[in-house]
């Protein structure tokens, strides 16, 4: 026997079952009538709209979706590339300011001498005859340049109202003198040298509380025999303000003269102005603390400290991170 | 018969959804048809082929443009079919075990296949053994029935038979002719002359 392509045995009987539900084919064929809403029982269950605007919105969304996402992916690496770069030159700038040009056999001089500020108001109405006064020096010295320490310094009162004779009476603050001494620079373990300069009549300090009686002075001149300072230096080039770190900017006047030190951004504009007005002859040290003129702490990035006296124009790169 | 094309599948499946109508309008005759042999109730036929170009559009990322859609097409309803028949009858077992068949669901059939027309007596003779044919083969398996609705009734060859039911085309054709035989046996002892 053999089998056609439809597997029909060759013979009368197979061929007339295989016409016979060929024939019943035809009939069932004929007879379905399907109803109206077929379609839309499908589409029901499907859950698909139909309605044409937004199958047209949507395909068309649909099809450009290749495109999306190459521009996803383009605005992606650009911000990613952007990002980097910006890190990249932060990093830069950072290292830059940190690179300040260090001066040779300074740094065990810069170790012995630190920024010293004092700031001390002598109220004649509260200060007593021949009180022993304390004057609180603030002193700032820097061992590694990046730490600051903080000391107190108690001056001896009769030491310096000895010497305080503007006021013709015996104890200076009498006087009504308003003494603010400022400067003098010096590491804890100098503070007993201080002292004793002080009370052996140090001819500096004793000397400008009773020249200066009643004015306020900022920044005073240092003990006359340290020795003379570089002419402009600055310690700390990178800080970060919120941790209490400052720029200590020291210079030396060999004469009085007028001197302005500034603080810009990188773009030139005026942050803070930290010095203006004349200076006499001695060592000096300015401090800024990152903040700007209305006292609010700069953002992080690069600035320039701008210091000029009569002979001498420096600009100095420092950075400050937050 | 109309054929959709490949093209108009790839846009189906990349999202354009329109394309689903035309396919329900092309197939659904033929999909509805085929599920009437199986189930041989309009109502059945009906949900069934619903839920057919349902599993379609469900599954559409799965054709995998290796055969002709319609064959695709014939593999889910034939499935879907087979699945339908055992749930209809595991649930009949359950709700009335024990009660009689009945006409074993051909009258529809039957009231099908009445001529509207005057058939001439070879034509109606046929349609009698046909239906008789399809009684006799509610006896044979899922499988065996299969080849036969698909080779003899819908016009396919041993090959897309083979595809539709997933089986090697020599199975079909060795299904194919013991099915017949068993059926001409049948018949015969039935009375049914064969010619």
């Amino acid at each position: 026997m053999k089998n056609d392509d439809k597997g029909n045995i060759e013979g009368k009987s197979a061929d007339k079952i295989s016409r016979a539900l060929k024939t019943v084919n035809s009939a069932v064929d004929g007879s379905i009538k399907i109803p109206d809403g077929f379609g839309d029982g499908i589409w029901k269950a499907i859950g698909a709209s139909k309605h044409p605007l937004t199958e047209v919105i949507r395909n068309y969304i649909f099809s450009k979706r290749a495109v999306y996402a190459a521009a996803f992916f383009t605005l992606l690496f650009t911000a990613g590339g952007i990002t980097i770069f910006m890190s990249h030159r932060d990093a830069e700038k950072l290292k830059i300011a940190s690179n300040a040009p260090s001066i040779p056999g300074r740094a065990a001089h810069l170790d012995a001498v630190a920024a010293k500020k004092i700031s001390a108001d002598k109220k004649p109405e509260k200060a007593h005859p021949g009180a022993t006064g304390a004057v609180e020096n603030t002193v700032y010295a820097s061992n590694a340049g990046n730490n600051i320490e903080t000391a107190s310094v108690a001056a001896s009162a009769p030491a310096i109202n000895s010497h305080s004779g503007t006021g013709g009476s015996p104890g200076g603050a009498q006087n009504g003198g308003t003494a603010a001494l400022a400067g003098a620079s010096f590491k804890p373990a100098d503070a007993v040298q201080a002292g004793a300069v002080n009370k052996s009549g140090g001819m500096s300090i004793a000397s400008v509380g009773g020249e200066t009686a009643g004015l306020k002075v900022t920044q005073a001149a240092a003990v006359a025999d340290i020795s003379k300072e570089k002419e402009f230096d600055i310690r700390n080039t990178l800080i970060n303000p919120l941790k209490g770190e400052s720029v200590a900017i020291r210079y030396y006047v060999a004469q009085e003269t007028g001197v302005a030190i500034r603080v810009y951004d990188r773009k030139g504009r005026l942050i803070k102005n930290i010095f203006n007005g004349d200076k006499t002859a001695g060592n000096y040290t300015e401090i800024w603390d990152g903040k700007d003129d209305n006292g609010a702490a700069v953002n992080s990035g690069i600035y320039i400290i701008y210091f000029r006296d009569s002979n001498t124009e420096k600009k100095t790169a420092v950075g400050v991170v937050k | 018969m109309e054929e959709i094309n490949f093209d108009e599948i790839k846009r189906l499946q990349n999202g354009e959804r329109m394309i689903f109508d035309r396919i329900i309008l092309i197939y659904k005759q033929r999909v509805t048809a085929l599920c009437f042999k199986y189930m041989r109730n309009m109502e059945e036929a009906l949900d069934s082929a619903q839920e057919v170009f349902v599993a379609a559009y469900t599954n559409i990322k799965s054709f995998g443009f290796r055969s002709k859609f319609s064959t695709w097409l014939y593999r889910l309803t034939v499935n879907n079919c087979i699945n339908r028949l055992k749930t209809i009858k595991r649930r009949e077992s359950l709700m009335a075990a024990g009660l009689p068949d009945g006409d074993g669901g051909f009258a529809e059939l039957a009231e099908m296949l009445r001529d509207k027309v005057k058939l001439p007596d070879e034509e109606l003779e046929l349609r009698e053994m046909g239906t008789a044919v399809l009684k006799e083969l509610e006896k044979f398996s899922m499988t065996e029935k299969s080849v036969i609705i698909l080779l003899d009734m819908e016009g396919f060859s041993c090959a897309e038979a083979g595809n539709i039911l997933g089986m090697p085309e020599g199975s079909v054709r060795s299904s194919a002719s013991r099915t017949r035989r068993k059926l001409r046996e049948m018949l015969e002892r039935k009375g049914v002359h064969l010619g």
